[in-house]
């Protein structure tokens, strides 16, 4: 008996307590930029392509909503051909971002997306691919990777020695 | 059998292996690198370490590396023990020090050895500071790709490409942690199994460049187990599928066939089925029609009899419904009365003596080729005849104690202990210059000298009238004699049914119940067509006479070489309607052509050289108009009211029909039908993305009727179900090929089992002699005869449609003499004309080259030449200005078209053809 008397007494005083709900969509909540919302391609520190279609995200995708296609620039770089996310069937669940090895996919706290038409939620890489590094602003796979693209040959990468001269005879 | 304690528990393995092989047999997760099932072990990685204890009270025991120690009885060993795993740990440790940073644009990821062993062991930060090692990487030719950089030094590339594959431009360089694998310099791989050094290498140094071009992951494909069609021997391959095309070929693990390797004409002449000459649509005289048009209509329907022509690059079952449709006694199984008679004589052979297997051959204790360039014809028959070699100084070790596995022992005495390898006739290549007895001769005398070989054996056997035989034939006969598994290999290269029948007669007169035969048929599924004859059918030489006295219809199965198509243009003189079935455009007529899909579009039977029939699964879909032929074929039965063929509504119904005809098929038929496999691995990614541009209603997964495989996730996982071939070999932990252990009983073990599978010729274990006929003994009368040589790359018709195969056909030559070059005042590498043919020829010379003979190579795609010429002229100034601008035009026209076909698969990637899925729009 006490005990629903005091649960009554506190939900009577919750009349009192400040709002969480607000006016949306006229006023907006804050969502801290590692919310999980709209998914982004971002570019590296350069300005070049983050994403190097290395498959990775898809694989971890547990609604198998992204798909892609290899290809490769003439300077060497591995690129999407094109990249789609179906967002009709995303969850929003993260596991790309966690997949990517490059900080390429990220996901951004836009969460307003809704459409009429199924089809309008299918989104391509010149919608996915936004100008800048998102939220790692430093990070560029190419400066780690081992395979050499135009303006970076072999040995040239972060913590490498220069090609070896494999006809020396020195010890 | 020995009894071994792992871990505390006891097992019974094999004698006569090694202790990683035992293991792996056990299916326990050994990591290794450097041993290699197929090439024995060298003990280079240390990745294999174990502990082996004295006996049962012995707690420290001591390291040995599993690869190197053969299994005992009693043997005591763990596996588990943190001594091993932390030692195991810090190899993979030392290995990636200066690995780089590449999975995510390495095309082994997601099929890397060295990913699986590194997540295996445990590893995951690399514990050395400093910087790390570079290479420069070397461009090695269109098919294989090189990043040096990820070498881990376990020395398979060279034990493969050097030592089991006879390659001599490739090999170990440098020392210490510069050790460097590649060429002298940059330029083509030059041994055509170089493509094997995908599958070999367990990181990715070295990857599959055309490929790399339309790249997908391997958990992203759709694979589907199926069978080259590049030549007779059958390999087993498994194709790979994404987005609506093929991506790549890769071997599938058969322990009598291919084995672990392909060749590759195999691996890359599938390109042939993205090719831009692929017929989309049903085309009259050039022009897209409909099947309802009314030309088109009466075009099928048109009244007189029905010739049909069989096509040995089709499969079993549209070679049949076509024999169904015309009927037998108009169905016609060659394109010249040469290749009948081969045909003939090579099935009444086939039904007398069983063909070895290539495990088998590779057990031959002495080995005979006779008038055959195995190496050409039949590339991976050639590379077993080629292991084969080893067995002398595999019996030398193994008789002072040492394992045949060994390999570096083996190697070591085997230049003083040859297997003897004897080569009659006039092919070149790598065997032919291995051969420890050679006779040089032509395709006549190569067939008298072996029927003299045969007599020599045994004096029943009939004699041709010469009667001196070679010093070289003597030796072989004694060889013979004292061989315990003599092996005989023939076929149909030198085109010349006496040294078939040759073939023959001398295993009669071996008599030796261990002797082994090989007879080499020019395409995939020759002995398939061979089969169907024995139903009747009509000769080659009555074609022609048929259509000119009576009104008759030309039904042509698709077939790409030269000869087919030069004949067809002879017999359209005769008739008025031509209705090909094709997969490749190939020139302009007045012909009404059905569009069929490729084999790797569609299920499919053929029959490789031993008669084994074995089937395909489609790995992707057909595009545009196109369809099996069967079911065109099908579709014409039902307009000309052929009731037994109208019927047929799905290829389940055909074998049927043909296991009626022919008994020994209905086992083979049965075994494929049960529960269905998944072709997609559970990782495949993308499913609700990928048709999300056209519609984004998911469509039910596709399959055709009663077919083994579903393509889709769902179904059997690969092992669950050992009669389903596997569609991809994967099992956990084990992203590569080397997961292959997970799904067979013994992992190479030393005793080879029985093949399996259904040979379709029934043997008839009574045999006769054949006789030397006359005709046979005609000569030329021209001044040289004309020997026709073949290439790998460049003389099957079907894989030259195949762009980097392509790229590697070499252009036509002819092989002469020392003297006839000195005395017509030519040299090497120089071009010449012979008669008034128009094309010329580079010059070789060669001593071994039959007298008043001339070897000749000509490509696929070009005009066949008579066999005999008499003049050979250096060619003039313009011709050859002429043929360089030519060349050099077809190299531009290559490398672009090598762009625009990249580009055109990569666009047709986003419209992924639906119309054929199920529930779809
Ligand atoms: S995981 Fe990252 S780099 Fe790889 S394909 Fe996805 S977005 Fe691109
Ligand atoms: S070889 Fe294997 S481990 Fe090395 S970069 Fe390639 S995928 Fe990664
Ligand atoms: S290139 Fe590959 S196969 Fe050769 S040693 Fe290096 S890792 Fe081994
Ligand atoms: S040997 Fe013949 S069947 Fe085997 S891969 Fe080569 S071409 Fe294909
Ligand atoms: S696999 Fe045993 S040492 Fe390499």
């Amino acid at each position: 008996m006490w005990s629903q008397l005091v649960t009554l007494w506190r939900v009577f005083m919750h009349l009192f307590d400040r709002t969480d709900t607000v006016e949306y969509p006229e006023q907006k909540p804050y969502l801290a930029p590692r919310y999980r919302g709209r998914i982004v391609l971002t570019r590296d520190p350069d300005g070049d392509e983050r994403c190097v279609a290395c498959n990775l995200c898809a694989a971890a995708c547990p609604v198998d909503c992204i798909a892609l296609q290899k290809t490769e620039d003439e300077d060497g770089r591995w690129r999407p051909e094109f990249f789609r996310i179906n967002f009709s069937r995303c969850i929003l669940c993260g596991l790309c971002e966690e997949a990517c090895p490059t900080y390429a996919i990220q996901l951004t706290p836009d969460v307003e997306m809704a459409e009429f038409q199924r089809t309008n939620m299918v989104y391509e890489k010149e919608h996915l691919l936004i100008d800048g590094p998102g939220k790692y602003h430093d990070y560029s796979f190419y400066r780690k990777a081992g395979i050499s693209i135009k303006g970076k040959g072999k040995g040239e990468a972060d913590n490498e020695s220069p090609p070896v001269d494999i006809r020396s005879l020195m010890p | 059998m020995a009894n071994i304690i792992i871990d505390n528990q006891q097992y019974e393995v094999a004698d006569g292996q090694n202790l990683l092989q035992a293991c792996l047999s056990l299916k326990k997760d050994l990591p290794y690198f450097c041993w290699h099932p197929a090439m024995g072990s060298v003990g280079a990685c240390r990745q294999c370490a174990m502990t082996q204890y004295h006996d049962e009270n012995d707690t420290r025991g001591r390291l040995i590396v599993a690869c190197m120690t053969p299994v005992t009885d009693g043997m005591r060993v763990s596996m588990e023990q943190p001594q091993e795993t932390e030692f195991r740990e810090q190899v993979i440790d030392a290995l990636m020090t200066h690995h780089p940073h590449d999975c995510p644009v390495c095309a082994e990821g997601g099929e890397c050895h060295l990913q699986d062993m590194t997540v295996m062991t445990g590893h995951y930060k690399r514990g050395f500071k400093g910087k790390k090692t570079t290479f420069q990487n070397q461009q090695l030719g269109p098919l294989i790709k090189h990043e040096m950089n990820r070498c881990i030094t376990c020395y398979r590339c060279e034990r493969f490409y050097k030592d089991y594959a006879g390659g001599t431009d490739l090999a170990a360089q440098s020392s210490r942690n510069k050790v460097y694998f590649g060429r002298q310099c940059d330029g083509t791989l030059e041994s055509e199994f170089a493509g094997n050094l995908v599958e070999v290498c367990p990181t990715g140094v070295f990857t599959d460049k055309p490929f790399g071009d339309h790249y997908s992951r391997k958990w992203d494909m759709q694979a589907a187990p199926s069978v080259c069609q590049h030549c007779s021997t059958g390999c087993n391959v498994t194709l790979s599928e994404r987005y609506g095309s093929v991506r790549r070929v890769t071997n599938r693990f058969n322990d009598h066939l291919n084995g672990y390797f392909l060749c590759d004409r195999g691996r890359f002449g599938f390109d042939f089925v993205n090719s831009e000459q692929r017929q989309q649509h049903i085309s009259l005289g050039g022009q897209s029609v409909n099947w309802s048009d009314a030309e088109v209509q009466q075009r099928l329907k048109a009244k007189g009899t029905w010739v049909g022509i069989g096509s040995s690059q089709a499969s079993l079952e549209d070679n049949f419904a076509l024999q169904l449709l015309v009927g037998a006694e108009n169905f016609c199984v060659a394109d010249d009365p040469q290749s009948e008679h081969l045909l003939e004589l090579h099935m009444a052979i086939l039904q007398q003596w069983p063909q070895a297997s290539l495990a088998q051959m590779e057990q031959a204790d002495a080995i005979v080729i006779i008038g055959e360039d195995i190496n050409n014809s039949a590339p991976r028959i050639g590379l077993a005849i080629r292991q084969a070699l080893l067995n002398n100084a595999k019996q030398q070790v193994k008789n002072v104690g040492v394992p045949e596995w060994q390999d570096s022992a083996v190697r070591q005495v085997l230049p003083h202990n040859k297997v003897p390898l004897a080569v009659v006739g006039y092919q070149q290549g790598a065997l032919a210059e291995q051969a420890t007895i050679r006779l040089v001769a032509d395709d006549k005398q190569t067939a008298e000298q072996a029927f003299l070989l045969a007599n020599l054996l045994c004096e029943k056997s009939p004699k041709p009238r010469v009667s001196k035989v070679h010093s070289q034939i003597e030796e072989i006969a004694e060889v013979l004699k004292t061989a315990k598994r003599p092996l005989i290999v023939g076929g149909w290269s030198a085109n010349n049914s006496a040294v078939l029948s040759a073939v023959a007669n001398i295993c009669k007169a071996l008599a030796n119940p261990q002797g082994m035969l090989c007879i080499a048929p020019p395409a995939a599924n020759t002995v398939g067509l061979g089969l169907l004859m024995q139903a009747g059918y009509l000769a080659n030489e009555a074609v022609e006479s048929k259509l000119k006295s009576e009104e008759c219809n030309l039904l042509v199965l698709d077939h790409t070489s030269d000869s087919r198509q030069q004949w067809l243009q002879t017999l359209s003189k005769q008739t008025n309607n031509v209705v090909c079935l094709q997969q490749l455009a190939q020139g302009e007529n007045n012909s009404l052509s059905l569009p069929i899909s490729s084999f790797s579009e569609c299920s499919g039977s053929q029959l490789n050289y031993q008669g084994l029939i074995q089937s395909y699964s489609p790995a992707s879909k057909p595009a545009g108009q196109c369809r099996p032929a069967w079911q065109w074929l099908v579709d014409l039965g039902k307009l000309q009211n052929i009731a037994e063929l109208a019927s047929v509504e799905h290829l389940g119904q055909l074998h049927l029909m043909m296991s009626k005809l022919f008994p020994t098929l209905a086992e083979h038929f049965t075994e494929l039908s049960g529960r269905q496999f998944a072709m997609q691995s559970p990782r495949y990614s993308g499913r609700t993305a990928m048709l999300a541009n056209q519609t984004v209603h998911e469509p039910k997964p596709f399959s055709e009727a009663g077919a083994p495989y579903k393509q889709s996730m769902e179904g059997l996982l690969p092992g669950q179900n050992d009669q389903h071939p596997l569609a991809y070999s994967w099992s956990p932990g084990w992203n590569s090929n080397q997961s292959n252990h997970k799904f067979r009983d013994e992992f190479r073990g030393p005793e080879l089992k029985s093949q399996q599978g259904i040979f379709a010729v029934p043997n008839h274990p009574e045999c006769f002699w054949f006789k030397w006929q006359a005709s046979w003994s005609a000569n030329t009368k021209a001044n040289y005869k004309i020997l026709a040589v073949e290439e790998v790359f460049g003389s099957d018709s079907l894989a030259e449609f195949a762009g980097a195969i392509q790229q590697l056909s070499k252009s036509a030559y002819v092989v002469v003499l020392p003297k006839v070059a000195s005395s017509l005042n030519i040299e090497a590498g120089q071009w010449v004309t012979l008669d008034d043919h128009p094309t010329l020829f580079a010059v070789k010379i060669s001593d071994h080259v039959p007298a008043k003979s001339i070897l000749l190579y000509s490509p696929a795609h070009e005009a066949a030449i008579s066999d005999g010429c008499d003049e050979i002229k250096v060619a003039s100034k313009q011709k050859i200005s002429a043929l360089h601008k030519r060349q050099q035009a077809q190299q531009d026209v290559q490398s672009q078209q090598k762009q625009l076909h990249k580009q055109r698969l990569l666009d047709q990637d986003q419209h992924i053809p639906i119309q054929f899925i199920e529930g779809a729009m």
